[in-house]
């Protein structure tokens, strides 16, 4: 049996401040060491990328197969952003051992992305 | 002015991390053949030299990930134009830790300061630097590019976009080759405007 | 619209290391080979002062003419611890030489054979002594402390340019850096004052005062006893003076002097030099104006002629040095333009905590371009010239250095460029400034502001006055061993242009900041940046062109 890791969100987007609760799971054939839960935000783009961890939360005595909840109290800023040269996207990855998962999520006042490269891009 | 249509920066297929996810291409060079021929021949010291861009880097970087496969526990140390200095007796404290040290360049360092220094770091078993002249440690590999070679990475970045997106001329590239005096870093770093 | 450019520090490779460091070596040896020969005076000058003073008999003394100037040798008696000795040296060195012939009569009135004078006996070595001795060790000191300026910033250069730079680690590097800078800057500025007063001074003010003082010296009729053009030669050129001894009688009493000018610059150019000495061969008559309160004042042209203006010249400096002192006093320190990595992201934590100013002026200091290009253009030219001095000579002296020019045009041409643009980063100084104070706390997402702007200087002087918002990307890009930064506007609105002048003057702009777009973001490598740019158009004149950094903030929510 392969293993398996999943991570989901109640909601894809969200306002600053609001809570974020989600759902994380696996299944492995060994007992994990380790296992964390990041709340992080990560730019794309032509420029180097920016990485930047904002919660890291270890789960203690992690099984082989087990499913839990989690929430985080989101920040302010910074927002999502789509450019032509950087996009800012926020997620929460889970990682137990070698195995990972990511969602993904949107961070703006109005509950999504803002695209500021939408205007002439050359 | 040209109006295109908007690709968001986390789309464009040659963005930053996939360009550094690239693997280095001279098929009859591995990164253990290097390891090797640096240990045996060169008393473990050696340099990969080449112009700007042409993947001293990417191949350093490979080396990493081979020494780590060998069970190796490898110290990468990376310069550049604002990041010229090197905390040599942190790397002093470090290096009896670590069973290879690997510098990006190593021109950076000014010749002065590279020979005054080395010394300290005489106790590593496999040093390998990049720098773009030789002269100072044994070349073990001299970089070249070719226009074939940027066609082929520029193939491999746009192999998996999706439908519909504009993507630049193959028949361009040798032109651009030239126009960047064969650095293909630039050359990647020009077609990412071209989407 | 896409901007590129490289970021970082511009290469500095070897070839240039190698380059500054030569510079900074001929720099720092000129000045160490001076200090040494000083030190060894002052030396001599320390151990001269335990030398004993005992009378002596003076056998004989004489001036001799030589060809640029006149050579005293003297011959005399004294006793030291009961044993006789004869003295030949009149200072310190062999061979005493000295060019104005009001010295030779001090000296033979002073040394008149048969009389009685004080010597210096060195105890040590009694056949050693001197009739004169140097007894300030203050121009010595003064000689080796100027000289260690050379030496410290000729070697200090070589130190720098071969020192590991370690990245900023905090502001407060920044900043000491900015400091430093200041003090070059002031210390520059001080000898560039200096300079341009104290040369002045001897070479314009006083013949001047001199000149004015002669108008009612009276004619007197003397005889030439020496004429000829004396040489002078210099680092790259040999430049002539006239000189001219004559003798004249007041009230009976014969004097003597030489003093053709009141300045006593010399130039190149030896034909006019020779024809005035031509005019007045040895044993002619000619008339000289004499002091009528000091009889041995006198000189041959009361008139100073325009090479004593050549003596304002160095004003030139003191203005510049003046000017920049001035700007340099005025002008705000550095403003806090980098952050780092660290600093960036708690302050991205902290945005709502912190107190950031809303507008902040983007740094680059006018004074300190202005600065590095005329250093570089100084340097430069200084090479060049040499050069050009020579081959302008052979092209006089009826040589045809065609190939020598040819190489040569290039680099004056390049030495051309750098001056005009030495003069345009000085235009750039005295063009109008803006100033912009915001009128609110802070600047939000989907909320209008006000901000209040200025411009400082002439504003008549501009024809069209610009001020635009933008906001752009930046990403940074480091891999191998470069660093680049592209950047990408993705709004931009004109607030206000202008051709009226009391509109430029000052008044107020609102600024809408659309609410569905990015606030400020600063990331090591990533940023979106607004700022206001400030635009002026003025003719014949480099353009005003300052840009103010906005913080604009999230959107404020409503609690």
């Amino acid at each position: 049996m392969s293993d398996q890791i999943g991570v989901t969100l109640e909601r894809t987007a969200y306002r600053p401040g609001e809570q974020l609760t989600g759902k994380a799971g696996w299944q492995l054939s060994d007992t994990p060491k380790k296992a964390h839960i990041r709340l992080f935000w990560k730019t794309s783009g032509k420029g180097t990328v920016d990485l930047k961890i904002l919660e890291d939360r270890k789960i203690d005595a992690p099984q082989a197969a087990q499913l839990l909840d989690f929430a985080f109290a989101l920040p302010d800023d910074p927002y999502s952003f789509e450019g032509h040269l950087i996009t800012l996207r926020w997620g929460v990855e889970v990682v137990v051992g070698k195995a990972t998962d990511c969602a993904w999520f949107e961070l703006g006042p109005d509950g999504h992305t803002c695209r500021i490269g939408a205007t002439t891009a050359r | 002015m040209r109006q295109t249509v908007f690709i968001p920066a986390h789309r464009n297929p040659f963005r930053s991390e996939r360009v550094e996810a690239l693997t280095y291409r001279e098929t009859d060079l591995t990164p253990a053949d290097i390891i090797a021929t640096c240990r045996l021949a060169h008393h473990g010291r050696g340099a990969l030299t080449g112009p700007k861009g042409s993947g001293k880097t990417t191949l350093l970087l490979e080396i990493a990930r081979a020494l780590e496969t060998q069970g190796k526990t490898p110290l990468l140390i990376r310069l550049n134009e604002t990041n010229r200095h090197i905390d040599w007796q942190a790397l002093r404290e470090q290096t009896p830790l670590c069973s290879a040290l690997l510098v990006d360049g190593a021109e950076q360092l000014g010749l002065i300061s590279w020979w005054r220094r080395r010394w300290l770091v005489r106790g590593v078993p496999l040093l390998i630097i990049t720098t773009h002249g030789s002269g100072r440690l044994p070349t073990l590999h001299r970089h070249r590019t070719t226009p074939e070679l940027l066609t082929a990475l520029v193939d491999e970045l746009l192999a998996d976009v999706p439908a519909g997106m504009v993507i630049p001329s193959r028949d361009a590239l040798p032109s651009l080759f030239n126009h960047h005096g064969g650095d293909i870093r630039q050359c990647l770093r020009a077609l990412y405007d071209q989407v | 619209m896409q901007f590129k450019h490289r970021a970082g520090r511009q290469a500095s490779g070897t070839a240039g290391k190698v380059f500054t460091s030569i510079f900074g070596l001929v720099f720092g040896s000129i000045g160490l080979s001076f200090a040494i020969v000083v030190l060894v005076g002052l030396r001599q000058t320390v151990q001269m002062k335990s030398w004993v003073v005992s009378d002596c008999v003076i056998e004989a003394a004489e001036v001799h003419d030589a060809d640029e100037d006149y050579q005293f040798t003297v011959r005399y008696r004294y006793e030291y611890e009961g044993s006789r000795y004869i003295g030949t040296r009149y200072t310190s060195t062999d061979d005493y030489r000295f060019e104005s012939i009001a010295t030779k009569q001090e000296l033979l009135t002073a040394y008149d054979p048969g009389t009685t004078a004080r010597c210096f006996v060195n105890p040590d070595n009694p056949s050693q002594a001197v009739l004169k001795r140097e007894t300030s060790l203050l121009p010595g000191v003064g000689s080796v402390l100027f000289a260690s300026i050379f030496v410290i910033i000729g070697y200090g250069m070589i130190v720098v340019t071969w020192w590991p730079r370690r990245p900023p680690v905090t502001q407060a590097t920044t900043e000491t850096g900015g400091t430093a800078g200041r003090r070059i800057g002031l210390l520059f500025c001080s000898v560039f004052i200096l300079i341009g007063l104290v040369i002045p001074y001897f070479a314009f003010v006083k013949p001047l005062q001199r000149q004015r003082a002669a108008r009612r010296w009276i004619p007197v009729e003397a005889e030439v006893l020496k004429s000829a053009v004396r040489s002078h030669r210099g680092d790259d050129s040999t430049t002539y003076s006239v000189y001219i001894a004559y003798r004249y009688e007041i009230d009976g009493i014969p004097y003597e002097g030489d003093r053709y000018r009141f300045s006593s610059s010399s130039s190149s150019g030896h034909a006019e030099k020779a024809e005035i000495v031509r005019q007045h061969p040895v044993g002619s008559r000619i008339t000289v104006y004499v002091d009528p309160a000091d009889s041995a004042e006198s000189v041959v042209q009361r008139e100073a002629g325009a090479s004593l203006y050549l003596g304002l010249i160095p004003v030139v400096f003191a203005v510049f040095g003046f000017l920049f002192l001035i700007i340099m006093l005025r002008a705000a320190p550095a403003s806090t333009a980098g952050h780092t990595a660290g600093g960036t992201m708690t302050r991205q934590r902290n945005r709502a905590k912190e107190k950031i100013p809303p507008a902040v002026r983007r740094s680059g200091s006018r004074v300190g371009a202005f600065f590095l290009m005329l250093f570089i253009s100084i340097f430069w030219n200084g090479i060049v010239s040499v050069f050009l001095m020579s081959t302008i000579k052979e092209w006089q002296s009826d040589q045809r250095p065609v190939f020598s020019t040819l190489f040569l045009t290039p680099f004056v041409l390049a030495g051309l460029g750098l001056i005009g643009a030495a003069f345009h980063f000085l235009l750039k100084i005295f063009s109008p400034v803006a100033e912009l104070e915001p009128m609110t706390d802070s600047l939000s997402l989907g909320k209008s502001s006000v901000l209040r702007f200025r411009i400082r200087g002439n504003v008549q002087r501009i024809t069209q006055l610009t001020i635009t918002l933008t906001a752009r990307e930046e990403a940074t890009y480091s891999r191998g061993t470069n660093t680049y930064t592209d950047r990408h506007v993705f709004l931009e609105q004109t607030r206000l242009k202008t051709m009226d002048p009391k509109q430029m003057a000052s008044g107020e702009i609102t600024v809408n900041i659309p609410p569905g777009t990015m606030h400020s973001f600063e990331a090591p490598h990533n940023k979106i940046v607004w700022s206001l740019k400030v635009s002026g158009t003025i003719s014949h004149w480099p353009d005003l062109n300052d840009e103010f950094i906005l913080n604009v903030n999230p959107r404020e929510v409503q609690s």
